[in-house]
């Protein structure tokens, strides 16, 4: 007896385990500005032809019969984890250091080597130099500096950036731009709420919020994570099941072959 | 008596092969787009085998609400048409995104067909409006311009479709597809089309296999029996 129906099930033993792992990451991150949660994909693996009636038979007359065969499948293998990048709630929380994007985008931000990575976590704060930075000490690229007189900040729905002076002076700086990409699906997350540009996602296409298909950005609201706790929850029981009734097909194939084993009396 | 043996011993064979099956199945009961197999046999003659042989049941999976613009779930007998290299492979995983060079492909990188070849948006995705709708036929637009129409075909005869992995199906050489007509399809954006893998149908099975393979089992243990009588009639 092959051990394939065996392998199979091993397979979406192994598929749904991952399948959990992910929905149990959506859900620690439930809390997490700008997480977009994610899902595991599967595919069916390769088939086999596979003959049947092999078996040698003791009549004549059926041995001349024409070997069948059949396709037989090898499983299950998880391909990737998809990004979900649909909106979050916008959430109101009074903060001017808060910024959120209503629709498409993302903010560039540099990291300390240099190179851009994006996030939808538009949480910043100012740092000892002045500069807007994220929540983890990143730039936000074009920098925008705030000096020891700079009283308010006011970020504009397209983006432009306007700081009010200690004496009443109101000056505009650098415009916070967005950035999108072709296949958002393909960036690569890089934890702390970052994003990296890879061959899959494509360039980063730059433009002004507001316009082009990009979103507003919204000051004194943060972008929650669009993990939803029901949507999970009934993806948790769903996989967990698959789980179980790939471990009855293990026990069932395991008591076949014991009574493969137990074909031949011992007497 | 020897007979009785194979015949018993056969049929432990196929419900082994039959449980691969089964296997198979229930492994992929999360895998967009899966169609289920499923065996019987056939009794040829009095002095011939029952044959075995395989369906694929072509049966509508559940359609699940997924949000994303980029998934399609299509209702009715007909599939997806994606390119790889110069075979063509059909489909109802609907799951595309658009890569780096803009073309519209499945989760493998490979092209999604349109009526004017594959389906490629760059140029509108770089301008105003970048919202992708898709009609019910099948035809594609970004923002209000008109890119394509998504192939859709029809296989009538579902013998000389072959399993390929990854939810995609292989029309055997000499074999076209037809065009599907309009009024048998419609493509729902947002969507995605699951396994149409029953677990409860699935089980059923599996006990049944696990049962007859028992059955087999002790068929061949009275022959063992019966056998070791005959040779005791000769001892002395």
């Amino acid at each position: 007896m092959s051990t394939r129906a065996l392998r199979s099930a091993a397979s979406g033993m192994y598929a749904q385990q991952l399948n959990i792992e992910v929905i149990s990451n959506n859900i620690a991150n439930i809390n997490t500005n700008g997480f977009k949660k994610n899902k595991a994909e599967f595919q069916d693996m390769m088939y086999q032809e596979i003959p049947v009636n092999t078996l040698p038979s003791a009549t004549d007359a059926s041995t001349q019969s024409a070997v069948n065969k059949i396709q037989v499948g090898n499983g299950v293998r998880p391909t990737s984890t998809q990004k979900i990048f649909t909106q979050g709630d916008v959430t109101s929380t009074d903060n001017s250091m808060d910024l959120a994007i209503d629709g498409e985008g993302f903010f560039q931000v540099r990291k300390t080597d240099g190179t851009y990575a994006y996030t939808r976590d538009g949480g910043l704060k100012i740092n000892s130099e002045g500069k807007l930075v994220t929540a983890s000490g990143y730039y936000i690229e074009p920098e925008i500096t705030m000096s020891e007189d700079s009283m308010e900040l006011v970020v504009n729905t397209d983006g432009s950036v306007e700081i009010t002076q200690a004496d009443g002076t109101t000056t505009a700086v650098d415009n916070i731009q967005l950035v999108r990409f072709m296949n958002p699906g393909g960036l690569e997350a890089a934890g702390n709420n970052l994003y990296l540009e890879t061959q899959a996602s494509g360039e980063p296409i730059y433009g002004t919020p507001g316009s082009n298909g990009f979103g507003e950005i919204q000051q004194g609201y943060v972008e929650a994570s669009n993990v939803d706790v029901v949507d999970e929850m009934v993806a948790m029981i769903a996989a967990q099941r698959a789980y179980e009734i790939n471990s009855k097909t293990v026990k069932t194939v395991e008591e076949m072959m014991t009574m493969a084993n137990n074909l031949k009396r011992t007497s | 008596m020897i007979e009785g043996i194979t015949s018993a011993a056969r049929s432990l064979e196929k419900s082994s092969k039959s449980i691969s099956v089964v296997s198979n199945n229930l492994a992929n009961i999360n895998t967009i787009g899966y169609k289920r197999d499923s065996n019987f046999y056939e009794i040829l003659g009095e002095y011939e085998q029952p044959n075995m042989l395989e369906y694929t049941d072509y049966e509508q999976g559940e359609v699940l609400l997924t949000s994303d613009p980029l998934n399609f779930a299509l209702k009715g007998d007909a599939f997806f048409v994606i390119q790889k290299g110069d075979q063509l492979l059909y489909t109802k995983d609907g799951k595309f995104s658009i890569d780096q060079s803009g073309y519209l492909v499945n989760g493998e990188g490979q092209k999604v067909m349109g009526q004017k070849g594959a389906i490629n948006i760059t140029e509108s995705m770089l301008d105003e409006n970048q919202n992708i709708t898709v009609s019910k036929n099948g035809e594609i637009k970004v923002g209000d311009t008109e890119i394509d129409t998504l192939m859709i075909a029809k296989i009538e005869e579902k013998g000389v479709l072959q399993k390929n992995s990854s939810s995609n199906f292989v029309l055997e050489e000499g074999y076209e597809h037809v065009q599907a007509d309009e009024s048998e399809y419609e493509v729902q954006q947002g969507f995605l089309e699951s396994s149409n893998v029953n677990a409860v149908e699935e089980m059923q099975e599996m006990i049944k296999i696990s049962k007859n393979y028992e059955s087999a089992q002790k068929v061949v243990q009275y022959f063992d029996t019966s056998l070791e009588k005959a040779n005791e009639i000769g001892k002395v």
